[in-house]
Formats: C-alpha cells, structure tokens, sequence
C-alpha cells in the first residue's frame, strides 16, 4: 500500500439478511483515499451509499451479515479487527457525521454530555473537562453561544446547529478521517451553504480526509476531490471531479448530469431521476445492472457484467463500452 | 436534570398542559358523581327508598344525611358539597358506619399492596423486558417471551388460589408456616399477594420494555453512539436503557387502574382487610352509599394517579414538555 | 479476463424498448402479502387452529355431549374425571343388628372387628366389646397410605352401654379408607384399639337411581337392591353440586365466547365509525371528538358496571349478561377509534383520497370505498386483541359475583365455584381456568401474529384483570 493512502477499500461487498432472502446491498466497491482529500460518493437513494459505509467501519449489527473484501483504514483491516480494537478506532480516529442530526442524537440527554462521551472514552477526561473540551470543540464549529449550548437538548436546537454540534462531536478527538452521511441533505439551502464552508474550513484547519455521501452533484462539485459514483450496489465509475464533470465515461453517470442543470449550479434544484427504476438487489440481474435504462444497452450487457475498466485520466468505468473489444469492433465498424 | 426542572417552574406549555389535565380529571370526577347520584336515585325502587332493607335507625341517619324528604336538586346538591368537602357518607347496611371510616381503615391496606405490587411489576418488567431485548431471538427472550404470554393468558385469580395452593402445600412439606396463607400483618402477609397482583401487570410492562428497547435500538443515536466508540454494553446502558424506560412512565396510570381493580380478587382470595375486598361485599349486598362514596373515592383516587404519572413523565422526559399534548 | 475476444454482434446497440420485458418480482397484493405472513407463522397457525376449535366445542359439542349442565346429582358431588362404571344399587334402610347376628359374624372366628357391608352408600362395622370399656371412640382414615399413624377423622362416640356397632354414610368414595376403633375406660385411658381397613363397593341409593333414570320408578326398595346399573360418564368430573364439568364448560363456553366475542366486535364495529369521521372531518370537530373519548377512557369500568346493573334493575345473585355487555360497549371503543383515526389521518394525506373528495365524492362514499379496506388490518388487529381482554373482563366480573350467575354456567363462573372447593378438588377450577386460558393465549398469539402479518403497531391497553 503506497504511503500516501489512508484507507483502501476492495472488494467491499455486503449481503443483509430479511425475511425474504439476503439483499445483495454491496457488490464490490473499491477506491482509495489519501489523506487530507475528499472523495464523494454519489448515486441515487437506495443505492448502498449508507449500507457500505457503515460496514466499513462495522456499524451493521444485523445477525447473519455477510461481509467480504477488505478495508484497510491505515495499514489495518477494519473488516478483521476484533470489536475493543475497532471501538478504539471509531470515535477517535474516524469521525461520522449522519443525515439527520436530531435523531442522531440521543433526545434525552444534553449535547455537551454526548459531546463529553467521546473525550471521556477514548481520551479519558473528566466530565467536568469533558464538557469544557465540548465548548470549545462548539465553538470551533461556530456554534453561537456554545457556553448555553451545551447544556440543552438537543430538540432544543435547530438543525443547523445540531449539524454543527454533531461535527463538533465527530471531530472531538481528532480524527484522520470524517466520514459525513450526507451532512445537508435534512437542512435547507443557506444553511446547507454554511455547513459545507464549515467543513471546508476545518478540513483547512485540520487537514482530515472527508468521505462524503451525496446525491446533490453541486455538493459534489463544490467539495470533492474525487468522485466515486455508485449504481445498485456497486462502483460504476470513479474519476476525478474535474473529469467527471468534463468527459462521463459510464452512461449512468452521463444520465446523472443530463438529469442537473448545467452552467451555474444551483443547488436547491432536485435531482431529477431517471427513467425506470434499480433492479431489484433481492436478485440482482447476471447483466450490467443499468441494463434497462441504458440508452446504450448492447446485446452483451444484458448477459454479462461489465468490469471495472480504465477509462481514461486515471478513471474507471464499469462498462462494456470502456471494453477493448468494443472499441476495437467500432473501431473497425468504423472504418 | 436540574436544569430543567429549573426551567418547567417558569410556566410554559407544560404548567398549561397540567392545568388543562387537572381540569378534565376534576370534570371526570365531577362526572362519575353525578352520574351515581342519578343512577341510584333513578332506578326503579329507589335503592334510598326502600324501607324494607333498612333498619329504622340507619333509615333515620340516611334521611338526615342525604336530606331524603327534600326535592332532588337539593339532595343532588348535598351530596356534592359534602362530596367537596370529602365527606363520602354513611353506610347503609352497617349502623353508624361511615364511608369515610371505612375508606380510612381499609384503603391504606389497599394501597400498601398495590403499591408493593406495583414496585413489584416494574422492576421486574425492566429487568426482563431489557434481558428479552438483549438477547432478541435466542434462548432467553424465548423464554421470557412464553411466560409472558403465559402470564397475561391465565386470569389473576387463578394465580392467586394457585400460589395459596403452593404455600399450604410448602407450610406442609417443612412442617413450619414458611409463609402465611392468608390475613394481614406483616411483610410477610403482603410478600405473595403483591407478587401475584403484579404479575399481570408485570408481563405487560416485560413486553413493552422489550419491545421499547428494541425501537430504542434500532434508533439513529444508537448508531452515533456507536460510531463514536463506546462499546456495545456502554451503549446499552448509557443510551439504550434510560430511553427505554421513559416509555414505561406512560403506562404506569392505566398499570395502576390494572392493580386496583385486580386488587379485589387478590384482597378476597388471600382475605386481606383491603378496601377492595370491602367494596366487592358492599356490590355484592348492594350497600348503594357504600358503593357510592367508595367508587368516587376510587374514580378520584385513579384521576389523580394517571394525572400524577403524566406530571411525571413530563418532568422526566424533556422532549414532552415543550410538546403539550401529544397523540397516541 | 475474458480471453477470447467478444464477437462484435454481441455489442449491438438494442433500443430501450427492447429491454422493457426485464420486469421483477411478480407484485403481491396487500392481502396476499399479509396472507403469505401469516402463513409462514406456525404458532400462528395453531393459534388459529386451537381458536376455531374452541369455538367449535362451545358451538356443537352440547349437541355431540347431550348432558344438562344444570342437573344436579347429591350422589356425585365433586367427582373427578371418570368413565361410565357399573355400580350397585342399594335401598338403605335402618340397621338393627341384633346380639344374634354380630354374635353369628364374630363368635369362634377370633376377629375382633367385622365388615357388615361396605358401599358407598353405607359402611357397616361391627366389633367384639371390651370388657371395662365405658365409650368407644370412631375414626376413619381417609388417606391411610399417606398418614399411617393417624387415626383421621372422628367419626363418632358410642357409649358401652348401646350395641357395639357403626354404620357411617359420611361422603364415601370407591378408595381405601381405614377404620379405628378406640376403646376408653371411665378415667379415660385407652384399653383397646381396633383397626380395620376397607374399600367400599361403587354404590348407587335408589332415590338417586330412580332420580337419574337409571332404575324404573315402579321397583321397590326389595326389588330394586343390589341391581346392576351403570353411571354416566363424567370425563372432566363433577362440581361440587354433582354437574357435569363438560357439559357446563360447553354450555358455559357459549356464553363467555358470545360475550367476548359480541362485546369486541360491536365496540370495535362503533370505535372505528368514531375514530374515522373525527379524523375525516378533523379540525376542531376531531379535537371535540377526540376530547370525549379522552373524557371516556378516564371513567373507571367498574362503577359503571355496577351503575348499569341497578340501571337495569339487576338484584345480586342475577345473571347481568346484558349489562355488561352494556358496559363494556360504552367503555370499550375509545381504543379503536383512536387507533382507526390515526389510520385515517396518515390515509387522508394520500393523493387518492383527495382524488375522490375532488371528484366529489360524499363523504360517507368515500369513508366506505376508499378508508374502511385500508383500516381493516388495524380493525382485524385489535379485534384480535379484544376478544381475550373481554373474555377476562366475563371472568372477573363473574368472578366477584357481577357477571353470569348460577345456576346458568359460565367459564368466569365456573371458576368462581371451582375456588371454593379448590383445596380438596381442584379439577372444579382447573378445567375451566384451562378453558379460560388456552382462549385467551390462542386470541393473544393470533393477534401477535395479525399484527405481525398486517405490519402494524399498536398501542395495547393494560387489559388484565
Ligand atoms: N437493514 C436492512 N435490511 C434490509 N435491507 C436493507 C437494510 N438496510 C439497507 N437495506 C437495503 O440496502 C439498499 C441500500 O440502502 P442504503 O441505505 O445504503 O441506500 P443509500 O444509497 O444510502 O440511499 P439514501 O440516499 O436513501 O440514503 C437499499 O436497497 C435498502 O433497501
Ligand atoms: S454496460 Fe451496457 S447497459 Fe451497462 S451502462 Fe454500459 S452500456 Fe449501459
Ligand atoms: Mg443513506
């Protein structure tokens, strides 16, 4: 593993066991992240976003998980690790950051003592200096009055602030890694706008890696480094952002930006969605999973599944058309 | 903690709400008194004018005290100003009896059982309820989950003969009276009764602690909880735990309706000197002011308790406080 | 890799139209879903199987059981499970048992103590006088191979002077007994002990005989002794006033399942009317409506059931199905409407609602067609539920004498009598507390499993008295 890697995740996969079977929820994502950059990984709801990320860092408590491939969060397989030594890691060296901020965090108990919790486990503080750490980690946040703050509730704040306090709280004991479950997508607009600048800023100041889950593109455009897009279960394309933006290599992702306005991107606009729907992840199809929306589509993808290729400027596409062979027969259909 | 209790006494939303439920308990109560009054006052053979079922002297001491010879809304008045003023009445079958004594003498026996029943039910519902959840789908919720449904499928008294059953058979077997049989006393006397009277109530507060920890559980904090490191045993006592349990605040109003009313068949099997034994007498020898004074004393008495326990839960959770009302 | 290289044909472009065939799963109605849930569950199932037996056995077993669950039998008081068995029938008349005829069973045999005749009707007992003995003390064991020592309980006391003879008619049974005979002196020490030990043949007294129809009323006492006939078959055994405890269970199953079928589904039936046109109309019509169940759910049950028996003039002692039916109705449907106007808030939000008050529909149309088949679940569920809350509220009030009184049998009741006699034989209680029981557990373990099946939660009442 190169120096400069902070976490390399491969072949992560993830089966959730129902009553009517095993949900193929993960089918393999692999990307790396160094440290200090932002990766955000994209893709319509139900997608696996959440599913896999949490299981990276083992907060899939369901009897009969399945898990396989690896994650090596610096040099250590967190998929291996056993539970004391996995607790030590989460909460103090990586941070996590959910959609919602009011039931994320406990309704009865006040935020300087959540915030406190962190420090006492895994710094050993007093509760006393637990709750000034707290003040002081709401103020880095720019939390306004966090004196008051931390001793109300949270139904007592808004969700901007919670959001806040919750960064705050992931960030207590300084953390190499924020993973942020899209931070702003239960917030409105102005105060989505200054969350992110918030995390822009502390990722200045502290020069942690941010894995942020999205499915708003201008979010994508504004913070990521790179761009890890996921279609039903699995990686289809991961580029630079820059890239990304300028040359889509997968169709998916191409319908994904045809779908949000272009030149200015304003960021109250909803994704529109695109026509069809995902497959069904109870039994996902032996084929290329975008198969029946694909504007595309080709004889072979309904058959077999394309694998993840290079496409290009350190790019990788999962798609028949970055398969040599297709471009070798267009190439000779075309001439 | 403190800091809120500070903040409730600067009347907000939740001084309102209480007073708002005070008023509708006082309107309840208001309510069942009239609505006894009427009934004994309406029935064919009017239970208070029924001359031969009564003594002269009580006769006398009924008329006196319920003014019988006025004009109905004025008996209908003396019965509720002297209601206000706690006075119950007199008692028809038995000379110069009060319902007042009678409450006084046999309602602390009462409440000394339920409420040992009560503590009974409570503990012993968040402690299996919480061991049923932690160990969801395996041996021990199955079991605690059987004898729930075990529990709340065989009625009170049956329960009650069956544990007086076991108590003579085990006097027997040791030769010594391990545990009294009947009667009223000590602790002793109360140990057996208490436990039988919350059972019931002790299987339903099991299943909805169980049921409660299990949502508490599967809660998006509970995820932050972990993902900040604690490990899973400080998670369930530190978060899922405490958050179960409020729940149970709610249901203790209706739990302690529950033990009353299962406290007549307990009282009358193990012949505890309560007052619900005396109230289920008086039904069965239709002693009408009895029954009157005791079931508003009892509706009054119930009032408050579900009155108290919301004031309660109120204080203790503080997310209810700024809600007001909030619907089921 | 994929070595070979792939034929161009297989990267033909298809239209989109050509991949709409790729649809998934077969979809499911609701009720098939629930159906399919409900399916898989077997505790559910066997609740469901044990429901509908029970209801068969109230239904159709008094037609298959053809017993008078009213007919009493002094000669078979508190019976236990027993088969028809062939008993004899005997005529009592006075013993007088002259010097000649004791003489005549003891004299040159060396027997102290003599068994005249042993029946369940009469034992008669004959023993040698003592010599000096001024009274002779009569006790009967009736458990001797459990307590050996103990003489048991006292019989009777006979002075020397009279015969020295006994004849006991104290509640015999068809088991062991064992007989003392203790002989005092005037200072009242004992001189002599006899002991004998007997089991006394299966007996039936004429009257008895003649009363259940098994002897022809034209036969004489003469006629009639020591006829062969043979005794009803009691399979869960007899009350304490000699009824048979199955054909009560039956006939009382009639009536604690209509009452704790009828009361649930007319409250519940009332409870989601309410519920559904407050949360239809809502607004401040719902915040009243909602008000008075609140108001309503507060009233203690109790008093209101005494209040309905003297409002329908019921005397202690009286059956009061009709009021507590009454009562449980008034008080019961608070619950449902709550939980129905829920379901109709969520519902109203929905676009198909508002789709047909757009169209114009009439209120109670769209109440009928569009809410009703969404609330079933809900409805079926705590239907459900009811069903055994009402069957314990039966019991209760039956139980401290306010529900279904004798001589009509009612499980609540049956119970109520069985208490009494508990101690000394305890089937009386256990069988229709069983009953009781396994009604309730069946509705429970069916309702748990409806509400798993329908996906719904609820909010219970604490419901056991
Ligand atoms: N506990 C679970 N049991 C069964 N299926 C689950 C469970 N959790 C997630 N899934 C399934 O896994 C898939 C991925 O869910 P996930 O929450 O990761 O989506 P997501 O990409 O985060 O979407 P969103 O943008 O809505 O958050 C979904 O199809 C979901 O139905
Ligand atoms: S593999 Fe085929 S169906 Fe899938 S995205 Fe590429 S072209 Fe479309
Ligand atoms: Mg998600």
């Amino acid at each position: 593993m190169p120096e400069d890697t902070l976490l390399e995740v491969s072949g992560l996969g993830v089966d959730i066991p129902t009553h009517g079977g095993y949900v193929h929820a993960v089918r393999g994502i692999d990307f790396t992240l160094r440290p200090g950059t932002t990766m955000a990984l994209v893709g319509e709801s139900g997608c696996g976003k959440s599913v896999s990320v949490q299981a990276m860092v083992g907060l899939l408590a369901t009897p009969g998980l399945r898990l396989s491939g690896s994650v090596l969060f610096q040099q250590r397989d967190l998929l291996q690790l056993e539970q004391g030594q996995l607790n030590r890691i989460r909460g103090a060296r990586i941070g996590m950051v959910f959609q919602d901020p009011l039931s994320a965090f406990n309704p009865t108990r006040t935020i300087g003592s959540q915030i406190a919790e962190t420090l006492r486990i895994h710094k050993g503080m007093s509760k006393a200096d637990g709750l000034v750490e707290a003040r002081r980690l709401l103020d880095e946040c720019r939390l306004s009055e966090p004196t008051k703050r931390v001793a109300q509730y949270p139904f007592e704040l808004s969700g901007g602030m919670l959001q806040r306090a919750m960064i705050a709280m992931a960030l207590a004991c300084g953390p190499e890694l924020l993973i942020a479950d899209e931070p702003t997508t239960a917030l409105d607009v102005t105060t989505q706008d200054q969350i992110l600048w918030l995390l822009q800023q502390l990722q200045q100041t502290r020069g942690m890696a941010i894995l942020l889950i999205t499915h708003d593109l201008a979010v994508v455009a504004r913070m990521a480094d790179e761009v890890a897009v996921m279609y039903a279960g699995q990686l289809v394309e991961k580029a630079g952002v820059e890239r990304l933006f300028a040359a889509p290599a997968h169709p998916y992702t191409r319908a994904l930006l045809r779908a949000t306005p272009h030149g200015e991107m304003i960021t109250d606009q909803p994704l529109e969605t695109i026509p069809g729907s995902p497959p069904d992840l109870f039994a996902p199809p032996q084929g290329c999973g975008f198969y029946p929306r694909c504007s595309e589509a080709m004889r072979i993808c309904r058959q077999r599944m394309p694998e993840i290729l290079p496409a290009g400027d350190a790019a990788v596409s999962r798609c028949w058309l970055q398969h040599p062979d297709y471009l070798a027969a267009r190439g000779a259909g075309n001439d | 903690m403190q800091t809120f209790l500070a903040k409730t006494r600067q009347a907000g939303p939740l001084a309102r709400y209480i007073g708002g439920r005070l008023l509708s308990g006082l309107f309840t109560i208001w309510f069942i008194a009239t609505a006894t009054f009427f009934v004994m006052h309406w029935v064919p053979g009017d239970p208070l004018s029924d001359e031969k079922a009564v003594s002269a002297e009580i006769r006398q001491n009924l008329e006196a005290r319920y003014g019988l010879d006025k004009p109905l809304p004025q008996q209908y008045w003396i019965y509720i100003t002297s209601m206000l003023k706690g006075d119950f009445g007199i008692s028809y079958t038995q000379k110069n009896r009060s319902v007042n004594d009678i409450i006084a003498e046999h309602f602390p026996v009462s409440a000394m059982l339920g409420a040992l029943a009560i503590v009974f039910a409570t503990l012993g519902g968040i402690v299996w309820g919480a061991i049923a959840a932690r160990f969801r789908n395996r041996w021990p919720d199955a079991v605690i989950m059987f004898a729930v449904i075990l529990t709340v499928s065989v009625p009170s008294f049956v329960f009650a003969a069956l544990s007086q059953h076991l108590i003579i058979k085990l006097n027997q077997a040791t030769g010594v009276s391990v545990l009294p049989v009947a009667g009223w006393g000590g602790l002793r006397h109360m140990l057996v009764p208490a436990l039988v009277l919350g059972l019931g109530t002790m299987a339903y507060l099991t299943r909805l602690m169980r049921a409660s920890t299990l949502e508490v559980g599967s809660a998006d904090y509970i995820k932050t909880a972990r993902s900040k490191g604690l490990s899973s045993l400080q998670v369930f006592l530190h978060h899922e735990l405490r958050n179960a349990v409020l729940p149970l605040i709610t249901v203790l109003g209706p739990a302690i309706a529950a033990i009353t009313t299962g406290g007549f068949v307990v009282e009358l099997i193990f012949t505890i000197p309560g007052l619900g034994r005396y109230f289920v007498t008086a039904v069965q020898q239709l002693d009408y002011t009895v029954i009157m004074g005791t079931t508003v004393f009892y509706g009054a008495f119930l009032v408050l308790m579900v009155l108290l326990v919301d004031i309660v839960y109120g204080l203790v959770d503080p997310r209810i406080r700024l809600q007001g009302r909030a619907d089921a | 890799m994929l070595s070979p290289v792939i034929p161009r044909e297989y990267f033909e472009p298809l239209g989109r139209q050509q991949s709409e065939e790729l649809i998934t799963r077969p979809s499911l109605s609701y009720w098939q879903h629930v159906w399919l849930r409900f399916r898989k569950n077997r505790m559910a199932l066997a609740a469901l199987g044990v429901a509908l037996a029970l209801v068969l056995f109230a239904v159709i077993g008094p037609w298959l059981w053809p017993v008078d669950p009213a007919a009493q039998n002094i000669g078979s008081r508190s019976l236990g499970p027993t088969w028809s068995r062939s008993a004899e029938v005997v005529a009592w008349r006075p013993w007088r048992a002259d010097s000649a005829s004791w003489q005549a069973a003891l004299s040159g045999t060396g027997i102290d103590i003599a068994v005249v005749e042993a029946n369940t009707e009469y034992v008669r007992l004959l023993w040698k006088p003592v010599p000096k003995a001024t009274r002779y003390a009569v006790y009967r064991n009736d458990q001797p191979e459990l307590a050996r020592d103990s003489p048991g309980l006292p019989l009777e006391d006979i002075a020397a002077d009279a015969m020295p003879m006994l004849e006991d008619r104290l509640d015999l049974r068809e088991r062991d007994y064992r007989y003392s005979i203790i002989a005092y002196d005037g200072r009242g020490d004992e001189l002599q002990r006899y002991q004998i030990g007997l089991r006394p043949a299966l007996a039936i007294s004429l009257i008895d005989g003649q009363l259940q129809g098994l002897v022809p009323l034209e036969l004489d006492s003469r006629q009639a002794q020591g006829l062969g006939v043979t005794l009803p078959a009691h399979p869960l055994g007899t009350d304490h006033l000699g009824r048979d405890i199955l054909a009560r269970l039956m006939h009382g199953g009639r009536i604690s399942l209509f009452i704790g079928v009828a009361a649930p589904l007319l409250y519940v039936m009332f409870g989601a009317l309410y519920g559904g046109v407050a949360a239809y109309f809502g607004g401040r019509f719902d915040d009243v409506m909602m008000r008075v169940a609140d108001f309503v759910v507060a009233l203690p049950f109790l008093l209101f059931m005494i209040l309905f028996r003297v409002l329908f003039n019921i005397q202690p002692g009286e059956s009061g199905i009709t009021a507590m039916l009454v009562a449980m109705i008034v008080l019961g449907w608070p619950s449902t409407a709550r939980l129905v106007r829920g379901q109709v808030l969520q519902l109203k939000e929905q676009a198909f609602v508002n789709a047909a008050r757009i169209l114009g529909g009439r209120p109670f149309y769209i109440i009928m067609t569009h809410m009703l088949p969404n609330v079933m679940g809900v409805l079926l569920v705590s239907l459900t539920f009811a069903i055994p809350s009402a069957i314990f509220t039966e019991a209760f009030l039956s139980f401290i004498g306010l529900g279904v009184a004798p001589p009509a049998p009612s499980w609540g009741s049956m119970c109520n009598d069985g208490i009494r006699t508990m101690l000394s034989h305890p089937h009386e209680l256990l069988f229709p507390a069983i009953a009781i029981s396994l009604t309730v557990l069946a509705f429970n373990l069916l309702g748990d499993a409806l509400r798993d099946a329908f996906d719904i939660r609820l909010r219970e009442g604490v419901g056991n008295a």
